[in-house]
């Protein structure tokens, strides 16, 4: 990281190298993370995965999941992992959601698709919806000022004004 | 269920530091205020898990995947090694500053959210801990934004004259 910030990648072909040697570091730390079991020692719960998967081998562990509220007579989520659903009566919440929430929980998971909760977390469904509508102005945003202020020129991204401070 | 505060709120924070610092220095421009906020942007390309689904990605490629590396230190500072590479050897190493300047911002801030566990998120990756944390906010909330959309509007509308 050193070398980058102190202009070491002066050649297009150094540059290509170290950015292929960067994406492929990437995409294996993709595979890794993906491939890691839970470590609750570490905070690490198991998941949606995990439980989706096979939540027998859970019962009586703490996990830590989120997914929509799809009733609250008992209150049921929905765990979502990929195209594979769940669903998981949650005991002894400390919120009471409606339907179409999302909410969090921490807690032990008990047999037959139940979970006892430690702690939960509600978020209410149109406070949801605000934050996508928010985190996507936020990229909107971004991404005007890139094509504002950014040129693609001689395979490498150049401030259009106030760069010739720079050098 | 991983949550980051709104995007909104991070890219704020992160235009208000870097316009803070323009005006302490000079040589500080528009476009390294850009890089900032793109460095805040970066832990949330996690997203692109609604739209390419890991689980989905598993079944097709038949193996383990996760986005999740791209909201950690180390997984976000390879985007930035990346992003820093593709731009001209002459503006790289300020605009890598203000990179990793956003992409600190956004991880701090995020170590307040609110967690059903009382632990942060795995915002320290590779190493292999989630320390305790308090927690202050969710995502969801909307104060947040309005506290630093409020003070990036006006830091950006009242900057004051330099007499020297």
């Amino acid at each position: 990281m050193v070398g980058i910030a102190k202009g070491m990648f002066e050649s297009k072909k150094a540059r290509f190298t170290a950015i292929l040697i960067l994406l492929i570091l990437l995409f294996t730390s993709f595979v890794y993370y993906g491939s890691q079991s839970p470590r609750p020692e570490y905070g690490n719960y198991p998941g949606e995965e995990h439980l989706i998967k096979d939540y027998q081998s859970y019962i009586n562990e703490k996990v830590n999941v989120g997914g929509r509220v799809v009733e609250t007579e008992p209150l049921t989520i929905e765990v979502k992992y990929g195209r594979d659903t769940m669903e998981l009566t949650i005991l002894n919440a400390t919120v009471s959601p409606e339907e179409g929430d999302r909410l969090s929980v921490y807690g032990v998971m008990k047999e037959g698709g139940s979970l006892e909760a430690i702690n939960s977390v509600n978020r209410p469904k149109l406070n949801f919806y605000y934050m996508y509508v928010v985190s996507v102005l936020a990229a909107i945003w971004v991404a005007y000022r890139i094509f504002d202020q950014f040129k693609w020129e001689d395979r490498a991204a150049s401030p259009k004004r106030g760069g010739e401070d720079d050098g | 269920m991983k949550t980051t505060a709104d995007l909104l709120t991070h890219v704020f924070v992160a235009f208000t530091a870097a316009t803070l610092l323009s005006w302490k220095y000079d040589r500080i421009k528009s476009y390294h205020i850009t890089a900032a906020m793109i460095g805040a942007t970066l832990p949330d390309l996690t997203r692109i898990g609604l739209i390419l689904d890991p689980g989905s990605i598993e079944n097709t490629l038949k193996i383990p995947f996760s986005w999740s590396p791209l909201h950690t230190l180390g997984g976000s500072m390879m985007v930035v090694g990346i992003l820093a590479l593709l731009s001209n050897n002459r503006y790289r190493e300020k605009i890598f500053l203000f990179l990793v300047l956003g992409l600190l911002s956004h991880l701090v801030l995020d170590i307040f959210l609110i967690s059903t566990t009382g632990r942060i998120y795995g915002l320290l990756w590779p190493l292999p801990f989630k320390p305790y944390a308090p927690g202050f906010y969710l995502s969801i909330d909307v104060l947040p934004a309005i506290i630093t959309g409020s003070t990036a509007l006006f830091i950006s509308k009242f900057r004051p004259d330099k007499t020297e």
